[in-house]
């Protein structure tokens, strides 16, 4: 197992709303492993995006970060994200520096009034100190590494002129300039078309085998999960309810929620003719959350009594064998397995 | 066959946030409006204001044509409710004084003279409603002889207060009903050019544009002085306020293309469409109900405009002319500054326009944030 | 950005012609003409004129055509400079307006430059600090600031005046200075006199302005666009100022079309109340006594001054946002 970059551990993130705090992110448990891929999976409402945000501190009002640490590996020292200062040299490195992020949607991350290229070579001199030549060389550079065709002219575009595709490719390219080794990706290709989509994942792939680095990849869509995933962390109503390696996780899904998601995917062949299996109901309001295990009105497997009673116990599969929290479930099913905690 | 339109929109929105799942709309934004204080006291206000307009001759303690020339700009009085002569409601009298050489007369308040006061007194006779005959008046003398002037008195001797109650009348009334009549206009001409889009969309566009671009108070100014000085008061009162109404109407046309630009593609008006109604219903029976509340806080914000218009406008001598009597009008009075030094009351109706016009700003801004539930 | 220059230009002239129609209608809707005025004047003076007089006068003013024929020959004429005749003055509408135009122009630029300076560094303050008591404080004043119309300020400031001083400051400089060549006491005299009138004329632009940034800045600093900048390590500061500050200041530049026309008025009520040498008295004047030539040609070059300042923003707007240049619709 390689070494951990990022650790999140106990993070919660909420909103104030008229109607109450709302715990968006309710202790998530988190270990993006150097050079390697998390998927972060889970329906829209669940965190997933408000967690990737807590890491660069993004996170705006009325929402702030009530709890938890994010350590950070990849410096000389390890330190907690969230215990620096605003004006803290380290969270100006990791943003943008150790640290790349792309966003759901690329057009409107970019400002409209100001060409790619002053946008990108910025950020390159922020991160490299380089003069304006050498930056926009290297703005050059990278929008052809990113596959932005003739970028010596397209610098001088303005981001409305550019498809969707070629602003995230953009974005990528901004991301990357400093050489991160995390890149963060918040759902980067919901927005785009299929085939868009398809060569934006190929090109992160690509990437991240160029440049060693990690990525935190934030989706909804299990196929990108299958595609490109090292490790994949289940996400529920804030929380963070099963933990598996890719494999694993296809093969042998042991949360309910995990399993009936991957009902709900087509399988080309043997879904003909039948209706695809849907779990019932929508995600609850997280202010109205429900008590016990937040899944079990919705699950199929509840158990009366207890699921709608007692929050469920996190059962890690592997506890005592060095490679703890690799493969854990929060649900009470596995709470007698062989190894779950005492 | 009836489709309501509104509330099946946003119903499918807030079945998310479980609680208030089958409030109608209305019901949400009375909700959301209620939690923004400011707005609910300015409602109060506007409320009390309505109140005002109505019964103005019930409200006002003098006729309009009431005049004293006994006391001219006499300061205002305080209500005191015990004097040596005992217990009870009452205003202190005025002694008066002439300054020889300027012949200016100062007034003070005159504790030996009581002047006691009540509620629903008889007083001059009116016509509540234009027909019910009457003579009580809400506050006023026992005697109506008597001088109880609260706000004090103008250059002419009239009661001060009496007067800014009938300018209520005129002034707000020449608010709303401007911008009824721009609200006509801009809801028919708004309607046709967002729902139908094309030509008639891109003609009535531009004509907006060049109506926007010409400067509005100049052109007031110029059709306003264009009316003949010896107009009767009410001819006059209704086309100042229709050439206010003619200038005002292109802001609301836009909002209201706006919000059925937004809606022409809704699935509600396709099967409203599939289900035969007439272009006509489509647009005033389905997609017209569903942003009445934009639509009310629209109209709401525009009434300042019209109000300060006509304040400008009569104060400049271009509006309304005495004997009709608006705050402008009367402010007019204040404006040598030699009595203004001296009778600072004389600007209590700028007051009224400030009070009325921040209560309808923030009447508007709460209604406006309120109509969209989902902003916050 | 040629192409829209040029639709801009088209849109200003036609809405030039659009104003000189409305300000054509505004000159003839009195009953009479600018002759039969004349005639009635000459009467009352005892000198009766001919028929054949009244017809010449006619022609010389180009009363004797169509209704057409009189619009033309009244454009035409202001084309070449001449605005008509006062009746009131009995001189020409650009000897009476001439000598004032300067001061009115001067007061309303120099009120412009203050409202802006003032409203921009106040309203992104605000925004900035969104809920702070400065904020509060900011949008207390700015609603009252919208909500008292000018002359009331005026008639406040003045009141004030002269409680606390005896006197009300009037025109623009003292009468010892007044005829001196320029030097730095006039100057000092002339800054002393011109700060009421852009108190009262500036209040409500400034306040107008104060809510129209804060408002498009308020909106601009939750934008995906920000988020993506603060994420790639863009300081605070430059962040605000190479962002959301560059995409608000669209709305504050197309404010040129309403702010200057709302000085423009503001200076016939200043005008009248401070007995400042500007157009505004004499517009008021002219309508009052319904010499139309005059009010309606200093109507026509309020709205023209009106008309160009929405040009030079357009032009400005252009400049400054690709997608306008480069005629691409914003949603």
């Amino acid at each position: 197992m390689t070494e951990p970059l990022l650790e999140i551990s106990g993070l919660r993130t909420g909103f104030d709303t008229y109607d109450g705090r709302v715990r968006a992110v309710d202790g998530v448990d988190l270990t993006v492993h150097a050079g390697k891929t998390l998927c972060v999976v889970g329906e829209s409402g669940c965190g997933k995006s408000v967690t990737a945000r807590s890491i660069l501190r993004l996170v705006e009002a009325p929402g702030s970060i009530d709890a938890g640490t994010i350590t950070w590996h990849g410096g000389d020292a390890p330190f907690d994200v969230l215990s620096l200062d605003v004006k803290d040299e380290r969270l100006a490195r990791l943003r943008g520096g150790d640290i790349g992020m792309i966003f759901q949607e690329p057009m409107a991350s970019l400002l409209p009034l100001r060409t790619i290229g002053a946008q990108l070579i910025e950020t390159i001199r922020i991160h490299t100190g380089l003069d304006k030549r050498a930056a926009r060389a290297k703005a050059v550079d990278l929008l052809g590494q990113v596959g932005i065709p003739k970028p010596h002219e397209r610098i001088d575009a303005y981001p409305f002129q550019l498809s969707g595709g070629m602003c995230q490719r953009v974005m990528i390219a901004i991301a990357l300039c400093a050489d991160p080794s995390l890149l963060i990706a918040d759902e980067p290709t919901t927005a785009l078309d299929v085939t868009t989509q398809a060569r934006i994942l190929d090109l992160i792939r690509t990437l991240q085998a160029e440049h060693r680095m990690a990525v935190m990849f934030i989706t909804h869509d299990l196929g990108v999960v299958a595609e490109l995933a090292d490790e994949v962390a289940v996400m529920y109503l804030g929380r963070v309810v099963e933990r598996a390696g890719v494999d694993e996780l296809f093969a042998d899904p042991k949360h309910p929620y995990t399993k009936a998601l991957l009902a709900s995917v087509p399988v080309l062949g043997r879904d003909r003719g039948r209706d695809l299996p849907t779990i019932p109901g929508a995600v609850p309001n997280p202010l109205h959350r429900p008590s016990g295990c937040s899944f079990h009105p919705r699950c199929a497997e509840a158990i009366a009594g207890t699921c709608d009673v007692v929050a469920p116990p996190e059962v890690d599969f592997d506890a005592g064998t060095g490679f703890a929290d690799r493969r854990t479930v929060e649900c009470v099913l596995y709470a007698d397995r062989e190894g779950a905690p005492a | 066959m009836d489709v309501k339109a509104g509330p099946s929109k946003t119903t499918e929105g807030i079945e998310e946030t479980a609680r208030p799942a089958t409030a109608s709309q209305s019901r949400l934004v009375w909700w959301a409006f209620k939690k923004h204080r400011l707005a609910l006291v300015s409602a109060w206000i506007l409320a009390g204001m309505m109140l005002v307009i109505v019964l103005c001759e019930f409200v006002a303690p003098f006729g309009s044509r009431h005049r004293d020339a006994e006391y001219t700009t006499a300061p205002p009085q305080v209500l005191k409710l015990w004097s040596d002569s005992g217990f009870g409601l009452h205003v202190d009298g005025y002694t008066s004084e002439q300054d020889p050489r300027s012949l200016r007369i100062t007034y003070e308040a005159n504790p030996e003279d009581r002047v006691d006061v009540g509620f629903f007194v008889k007083g001059e006779e009116y016509e509540l409603f234009g027909f019910i005959p009457w003579d009580r008046h809400l506050i006023g003398p026992t005697d109506p002889d008597d001088p109880m002037y609260l706000w004090g008195t103008t250059t002419d001797g009239q009661d001060l207060l009496s007067q800014v109650v009938y300018a209520t009348r005129v002034s707000a009334s020449v608010g709303i009903i401007g911008v009824l009549l721009a609200f006509i206009l801009g809801i028919v001409l708004g309607a046709i050019s967002g729902y139908f889009g094309g030509w008639a969309d891109n003609a009535i566009q531009r004509v907006i544009e060049l109506i926007m671009s010409v400067p509005a108070i100049p052109l007031w100014l110029g059709f306003a002085a264009a009316l003949p000085a010896d107009m009767n008061p009410v001819t006059r009162y209704f086309i100042i306020t229709t050439i206010l109404a003619l200038v005002a109407w292109t802001g609301l046309a836009r909002e209201v293309r706006g919000r059925f630009l937004s809606l022409r593609r809704e699935e509600f008006v396709t099967s409203a469409r599939l289900d035969g109604s007439s272009h006509g219903r489509i647009m005033f029976r389905h997609m017209l109900p569903s942003f009445s509340s934009h639509i009310i806080a629209a109209l709401s914000l525009s009434i300042p405009g019209m109000i300060l218009a006509e304040t400008a406008l009569s104060w400049l001598g271009m509006g309304l002319r005495p004997p009709a009597v608006s705050w402008g009008v009367q402010l007019q009075d204040a404006s040598k500054w030699s009595v203004l030094s001296g009778a600072p009351w004389l600007l209590i109706p700028g007051l009224c326009v400030v009070l009325v016009v921040l209560a309808f700003n923030f009447v508007g801004d709460g209604l406006r944030d309120a109509a969209d539930p989902y902003k916050h | 950005m040629i192409s829209y220059l040029g639709r801009r230009a088209a849109y200003m002239a036609a809405t030039l012609v659009a104003i000189s129609l409305v300000v054509f209608v505004i000159i003839n809707l009195p009953p009479g003409d600018f002759v039969t005025a004349l005639t009635a004047k000459y009467n009352v003076m005892g000198q009766g004129l001919t028929e054949a007089d009244i017809a010449g006068l006619r022609v010389r003013y180009g009363l004797d055509g169509n209704v057409f024929e009189q619009y033309w020959h009244w454009v035409t004429q202001i084309v070449q400079g001449d605005l008509g005749t006062s009746f009131e003055y009995e001189r020409p509408v650009a000897d009476v307006i001439g000598p004032r135009l300067g001061a009115t122009i001067g007061v309303s630029f120099v009120t412009l430059l203050v409202t802006w300076g003032l409203a921009f560094p106040i309203g992104v303050y605000s925004a900035v600090r969104q809920r702070s008591i400065g904020d509060y404080a900011v949008t207390t004043v700015g609603f009252l600031g919208l909500a008292t119309p000018n002359f009331l300020i005026a008639l406040v400031f003045i009141y004030f005046s002269v409680t606390w001083f005896g006197s009300v400051p009037s025109g623009l400089c003292s009468p010892e200075w007044c005829d001196s060549a320029w030097n730095l006491g006039k100057l000092l005299d002339l800054l002393g006199h011109l700060w009421i009138p852009m108190i009262v004329i500036g209040t409500g632009g400034v306040a107008g302005l104060v809510r129209i940034i804060r408002n498009n800045l308020l909106d601009e600093l939750h934008r995906p666009y920000v988020t993506a900048a603060r994420a790639r390590g863009v300081p605070e500061k430059q962040l605000l100022r190479r962002y959301p500050l560059r995409v608000a200041l669209n709305p504050f530049v197309s404010t040129i079309g309403w702010v200057l026309p709302m000085l423009l008025v503001g200076d016939i009520v200043v005008g009248q109340i401070l007995g400042l040498p500007t157009l505004g008295p004499i517009l008021l004047g002219a309508l009052r006594s319904q010499d139309m030539y005059l009010a309606g040609s200093i109507i026509m070059i309020l709205s023209a001054v009106t008309v160009i300042g929405t040009l030079i923003s357009d032009l400005l707007l252009g400049w400054l946002d690709p997608r306008i240049r480069m005629g691409i619709h914003q949603n």
